[in-house]
């Protein structure tokens, strides 16, 4: 192929791409700490046993999972001000569709993970005379999140790419730049493959955390059986 | 024992079904101070159902149980929010797994210290020596540091123990907890169940290890069909039954499981590891 790569284009313009990689972290972040918040209540309540808080809970879960987060980020930006009368700005709606989004599927890896904890655990808690709520804090959510945490970076990865989309409302972050650059230059070969090397870029490193925070978790995991070794025969009467 | 046993721990009129199936059918029962009491009967009679529920575990239609003629608890008062003064009362009783349930996440002094420390407020370093004193007890005192899938799972049966035994609770309840053990770790726990019967710990406990049940136990209730269907003195009870239930149901242990001393000859010697 006798295609021409000219890199003047990125090295001209690095300090646009370097801004909109700020942004884009920035927007991960956000997003992703506001979305597990949210997550984690809606979470809580699918899983109370009060209807008033279940149902409520259950559909905004299910909406905000069933609709492409496209539609739910025009919908926040052009649509609601419509029928609230706020005008919300482009960053603003961009968090709330990206956190929001992020809540539901946060919010499904809470629950699995909540879920997932052995019923034994909460029997042995309830026999020592807990309450629900020290149950909850000190024995069910630390054992759950050792659990969640490699499907929450894998979901904050997922939000990280996400934050592509948010250049439709104009917001400056990575992609954004990209096509603006690539529009006034007309390089668009390198400038999106600069581009997509830099989401490699954070996207590799975080999930090889994640891969090590599972290794990580191990000793305190699923009890694994071990072999054991031959202990002395105790004199036991019951033996 | 007490010369004038006083019911510590007392179920009347006990009843809970599943579905259409009554798995409790009017189950009445004293536990009375120092007593080792164990319970028999076929997988599906309703014994371990009868122990969660003593336990506060598991809700019941109709009955109660009461704590030295206190009543904790009466039949389909249960409610899914409950306060924190309800879920204390289960602190009056220690309950032993079958699958052990040791808090994954915590080491074996952690489990033991974690009711001390949450429930009954005690600060750290009373907690620790209380669990320290226990485990070494159990003779797992050299283990404290171990994650849970370290142990065996005799070293966690004896750590659940001593969990239940931090609380000093009334009476302690066991379901069957050498259930889940490979053959050979069978000894080491019941030989600390025996011991804490011994030193005159209440005790009711669900296990289908006849021969433990011969030797340790002060009495022995038979469950048929969710009722109790024949009780009294162990070694009467399981040497001569009189109900054909009760006879058709040991019949099915294999005669190597009652140890092969005389009757009324055996004695109790917890043979106790001190490590």
């Amino acid at each position: 192929m006798g295609y021409d790569w000219q890199w003047s284009a990125i090295t001209d313009n690095w300090h646009l791409l370097v801004s909109g990689l700020w942004l884009t972290i920035f927007y991960t972040a956000t997003s992703a700490v506001l979305g597990l918040l949210m997550g984690s209540f809606l979470a809580m309540g699918r899983l109370s046993a009060r209807l008033w808080l279940r149902i409520p809970a259950t559909m905004v879960l299910e909406v905000l999972r069933g609709v492409p987060l496209l539609v739910l980020l025009v919908w926040i930006y052009y649509a609601l001000p419509l029928f609230s009368g706020l005008s919300i700005s482009a960053p603003v709606a961009s968090v709330m569709a990206l956190s929001l989004y992020g809540a539901a599927y946060y919010g499904e890896i809470v629950r699995g993970g909540i879920l997932s904890i052995d019923p034994g655990q909460t029997d042995a808690g309830l026999s020592l005379g807990m309450t629900y709520g020290e149950r909850m804090r000190r024995v069910v959510l630390p054992q759950a999140f050792r659990r969640m945490v490699p499907p929450l970076v894998n979901q904050s990865i997922i939000q990280l790419k996400n934050t592509s989309l948010v250049s439709v409302l104009t917001v400056a972050e990575l992609t954004y730049q990209a096509q603006q650059i690539s529009s006034s230059t007309y390089r668009s070969l390198e400038i999106y493959t600069t581009v997509a090397f830099l989401y490699l870029a954070m996207v590799i490193p975080s999930s090889m955390l994640a891969r090590r925070l599972e290794v990580k978790n191990r000793r305190f995991g699923a009890a694994k059986r071990r072999t054991l070794k031959p202990e002395k025969q105790k004199a036991g009467v019951f033996a | 024992m007490n010369s004038t046993p006083s019911p510590v721990l007392s179920v009347t009129g006990l009843e809970k079904s599943y579905g259409d199936r009554k798995v409790l059918d009017g189950i009445s029962l004293d536990v009375n101070s120092g007593e080792t009491l164990v319970l028999i009967g076929a997988s599906g009679s309703g014994k371990s159902t009868l122990l969660r529920c003593m336990g506060l575990l598991d809700p019941f239609e109709a009955g109660a149980v009461s704590l030295h003629g206190e009543v904790l608890a009466i039949g389909g008062s249960h409610r899914r929010h409950e306060s924190r003064a309800e879920a204390r009362r289960r602190a009056n009783f220690g309950f032993v797994f079958q699958q052990f349930n040791l808090f994954g996440h915590r080491t074996a002094l952690e489990n033991v210290m974690e009711g001390p420390r949450v429930v009954r407020g005690m600060d750290k370093a009373a907690a620790r020596k209380l669990s320290i004193e226990l485990l070494e007890r159990v003779g797992v005192g050299h283990r404290l540091h171990a994650a849970v899938p370290e142990m065996s799972g005799g070293e966690q049966q004896r750590v659940a123990i001593a969990r239940a035994m931090a609380m000093e609770p009334q009476c302690l309840l066991l379901d069957e907890p050498t259930s889940a053990l490979d053959p050979e770790l069978v000894a080491e726990v019941l030989d600390v169940v025996a011991q804490l019967s011994h030193e005159g710990t209440t005790m009711v406990i669900v296990t289908h290890e006849m021969g433990f049940a011969y030797e340790a136990a002060d009495r022995v209730v038979f469950m048929c069909n969710g009722t109790v269907h024949e009780q009294g003195p162990a070694r009467a009870v399981l040497e001569s039954p009189s109900s054909t239930a009760l006879k058709s149901f040991l019949r099915r242990f294999h005669y190597s499981s009652f140890p092969s001393t005389q009757p009324g000859g055996a004695s109790l010697v917890p043979a106790h590891d001190p490590h």
